[in-house]
């Protein structure tokens, strides 16, 4: 077991890999009541083509797979998993992302029994034909009420704009038909594939104690048969032969057209800490320029040119980065090309100063040490972090050390049309 | 215990060394006056733009960047007859930082934008109020694009039987007519010396020194009125319905129940259990059969608004099931009714609000939150073990009582075409 402590922060980690691959990281907090438990596989929405476990050749499985099977473990041969950890008194909730899907409990007693019920239903698939009949159903719901959000329209058509014909830009539900086509023996494939403990992760984070937790899950893991572990071999469109879509609209019924810019990167293969520094240089470049103290956010605001719903936002994952920028906008097409003007000038902006630059610095601290208060933004930075040699608790020091110099150069690098693309949802006339 | 600034004005401090924030809530709370509703909504709005003292918003926000990013947000609500402002700001605790002093300024910064808003002769600035008025419109407009909480307003609309209940606590369209930055600042006159003001911080942070920085904002004393905070519609015989449609791919429907269920009053433990069976959790009635069995929606749940006695479901469907649907929320209401439930799934159900209770602890907010609706109901707060305990003590019997209690009064369907 490794000891890792955060003396400033008044926070310790400890962290261990079992014989079978799964990383166990427990954060004991004294002082909370609630034990949150968080149990993830490095296997997403875009992990849609792959040699499975046990064959030779790539297959392409249907988009929204990693989903489908999130929804379908929680059904097991003894019955439904929330039942399970009701009569422990946890809530459980589960979410797919693009890259990863993490199963989680929240309970303040029982803690033994839940997360034995949590390694125990995301390791012990049970499928039946009929009860994946019953789930399209279901999922087909989930997809259609999306549909009708044209926040989500905004978001979706963006990607496929920067990743046409790439996974990222697939629904994670994946679409009414690509869902008709999933099967019972293709969800038993795609999880004995993902979910090996070596491509997993458990973080437990409460008032625990972290040898007697590591404890109950090495006996757990011991009491189970697991197949001998597999480098996983996943293909992926090559991104450098992609044409981008510079640009897209439609029409939809709604108030206020949306207009929102993405600019592509190629840092998705960043690990550790350099992916944690690049995600805070990034996010420190765009407050400079879009946050709430840059001389343009206050114009654009007076002009009413951008209203409350302004936003910004970075990813970086595996196969993914890129950004985003806009909003609810009544003229989209002068917010744009404001928007793309600035970002293009970016290196010369004046907010990008010494002053504003402190400025942004001590807000982003403050923030991020008001964000610790929160078990669940604790254990969601472990899910995106799975890397052993980086944790939230390393982002504070991270952003001390940061130089303008370091936003300057990284503005001139990235913001580049040629990366660049536009999608609005217009209003329909 | 909780410290009597002035007549009216009220603070308490509760002491934790749990989090790595100090927060700080002051709530302005008077009865609904259904002219008001929309005003003190631009008003929360106004307040957390910019102020006399930092002209713009860049100057305003700057401020708050100082303070290490300190948060500040208003917000309005309502809290069954009365209407409420509230003010939040949350710092670091300064020991995680190299700064002292930094509750001393928060509050500094909290006085001057409380005490020196906007205004000049007896008006808000001008392209602050007009550019405010005009977000305020966007965000009702935008509404129309949030189909689950455009449903949610009106089906308050259908089920109420007054106007202060029907509008919804940030106001509605039609009342931003014809209103000026003189209205607005008598608004907030009458706020600032007339509501009933309550300020809760939580933090690690001594009593004293609290109390210290808020005798400085020399509030005023004021009456306060002491009307009964619950809410609830006159009987009507029949159930209100409206169906509209709109160009959308999955459906809405929403049903309005009339209960018996008072935050902390005697049906209130039982109303819990009962919410939790019927639609509050995922192993309740509406989840595992319209949901798991019968696949008919992917999102329907029930809760409970305890300050005016409404149990809601929310549902989103096929707008062909609707018919099917409504009939079987209906069976589900009625096995419960009937008592088909076993002591198992009672279990289940007290486990998980026990757990969400005791979760609750954890976050400051929750904590504030928690305080305050003990003060709003004028009855001393109950420990988590005696809260825990009445939760244990609902029979079935209670269930099945308070459940036949429950009166279906509107269902308000939005549909595709």
């Amino acid at each position: 077991m490794k000891k890792i402590e955060y003396k400033h922060l008044r926070e310790t980690l400890y962290r261990e890999k079992l014989d079978n691959g799964l990383t166990i990281t427990v954060l004991p907090k004294k002082d909370y009541h609630t034990t949150f438990a968080l149990f993830s596989t490095e296997f997403g929405a875009i992990d849609q083509q792959f040699i499975p476990y046990g064959e030779n050749r790539f297959i392409q499985f249907p988009p929204g797979i990693a989903h489908f099977l999130e929804h379908k473990l929680f059904e097991t041969e003894s019955g439904d998993v929330f039942d399970q950890f009701a009569h422990h008194g946890a809530s459980a909730n589960a979410f797919t992302g693009l890259t990863k899907t993490a199963y989680l409990f929240s309970s303040t007693s029982s803690i033994k029994e839940n997360i034995e019920t949590l390694l125990n239903f995301v390791q012990e698939p049970y499928f039946t034909d009929e009860s994946v009949e019953r789930e399209k159903e279901i999922i087909g719901q989930e997809i259609q009420m999306y549909e009708d959000q044209p926040e989500w329209t905004v978001a979706l058509g963006l990607l496929k704009n920067l990743y046409p014909n790439h996974p990222v830009s697939n629904d994670i539900a994946g679409t009414l038909n690509s869902i008709q086509k999933i099967t019972a023996d293709d969800l038993y494939r795609n999880h004995r594939t993902f979910y090996h403990p070596s491509n997993m992760q458990l973080f437990v984070a409460g008032n625990i104690d972290e040898k007697e937790i590591i404890e109950w899950v090495k006996k757990n893991q011991l009491d189970k048969y697991f197949e001998s572990e597999k480098e996983i071999k996943r293909q992926f469109p090559v991104v450098q032969q992609q044409e981008l879509i510079p640009y897209k609209s439609i029409e939809a019924d709604v108030v206020k057209a949306k207009v929102l810019i993405g600019i592509k990167g190629d840092n998705d293969d960043l690990e550790g800490v350099e992916a944690l520094r690049y995600s805070i240089k990034m996010e420190f470049l765009l407050k400079l320029l879009f946050g709430e103290t840059s001389t343009t956010y206050l114009k654009l605001y007076n002009e009413r040119l951008i209203d409350d719903s302004f936003n910004y936002e970075h990813t970086v994952e595996r196969q993914i980065d890129y950004l985003s920028i806009g909003g609810d906008a009544k003229d989209p097409y002068e917010l744009t090309m404001i928007l793309k003007t600035l970002l293009l000038t970016a290196s010369e902006s004046p907010d990008l100063n010494e002053v504003h630059f402190d400025l942004v610095k001590k807000r982003s601290i403050g923030q991020e040490l008001q964000s610790l208060n929160s078990l669940e933004y604790i254990a969601q930075q472990f899910v995106d972090l799975s890397e052993m040699e980086a944790s939230v608790f390393d982002i504070v020091p991270l952003m001390e050390q940061i130089k303008l110099e370091d936003i300057k150069q990284l503005a001139s690098s990235f913001l580049i049309e040629k990366n660049m693309s536009v999608f609005h949802v217009l209003k329909r006339t | 215990m909780q410290i009597e600034l002035v007549k009216g004005v009220n603070l308490k401090v509760l002491s934790t060394q749990k989090f790595k924030t100090v927060s700080i809530r002051i709530n302005f709370k008077s009865l609904i006056d259904a002219n008001e509703i929309t005003k003190r909504a631009l008003l929360a709005n106004l307040l957390s733009t910019n102020s006399q003292h930092y002209p713009t918003q860049t100057d305003y926000r700057t401020a708050l960047s100082e303070l290490y990013g300190a948060q500040l947000s208003s917000d309005v609500s309502k809290v069954g007859k009365y209407h409420v402002l509230t003010l939040d700001l949350d710092i670091v605790d300064e020991t995680y930082l190299n700064e002292t002093g930094l509750f001393e300024k928060a509050t500094e910064f909290l006085k001057s934008i409380l005490f020196y808003p906007n205004v000049y002769d007896g008006a808000f600035h001008k392209e602050t109020f007009q550019r405010e008025l005009e977000n305020l419109k966007d965000e009702y407009e935008a509404v129309y694009e949030d189909k689950q909480e455009y449903a949610g307003i009106e089906t308050s609309r259908l089920y109420f039987d007054t106007l202060e209940q029907q509008i919804p606590s940030w106001g509605r369209l039609e009342d931003l007519t014809g209103l000026s930055q003189r209205d607005l600042y008598a608004v907030y006159q009458d706020m600032i010396l007339n509501d009933k003001i309550d300020i809760v911080v939580l933090g690690d942070l001594e009593e004293e020194r609290v109390k210290k920085a808020f005798v400085d904002f020399n509030f005023k004393a004021r009456t306060v009125n002491n009307e009964s905070l619950f809410y609830s519609i006159n009987e009507v015989k029949d159930v209100t319905r409206k169906k509209e449609i709109q160009p959308i791919t999955q459906a809405k429907l929403n049903l309005a129940y009339k209960t018996t269920i008072y935050y902390h009053q005697d049906h209130y433990y039982a109303g819990q259990v009962f919410n939790g069976l019927f639609g509050g959790f995922p192993h309740s009635n509406l989840f595992t059969i319209l949901r798991e069995q019968e696949g008919l929606a992917y999102d329907i749940a029930s809760g409970i608004d305890s300050f005016n006695g409404v149990l809601y479901v929310q549902s989103g469907i096929e707008s062909t099931k609707a018919i099917k649907v409504e009939k079987l929320v209906a069976e589900q209401l009625n096995s419960i009714q009937e008592g088909a439930f076993s002591e198992d799934v009672i279990f289940q159900t007290k486990a998980l609000l026990k757990n969400a209770l005791i979760q609750s602890e954890d976050h400051a907010e929750s904590l504030i939150e928690k305080y305050y609706s003990f003060n709003l109901i004028d009855k001393p707060m109950i420990s988590l073990v005696e809260w825990a305990d009445r939760i244990d003590a609902v029979s079935k019997q209670d269930i099945i009582d308070v459940a036949k209690t429950v009166e279906l009064k509107a269902v308000f369907l939005l549909s595709g075409e």
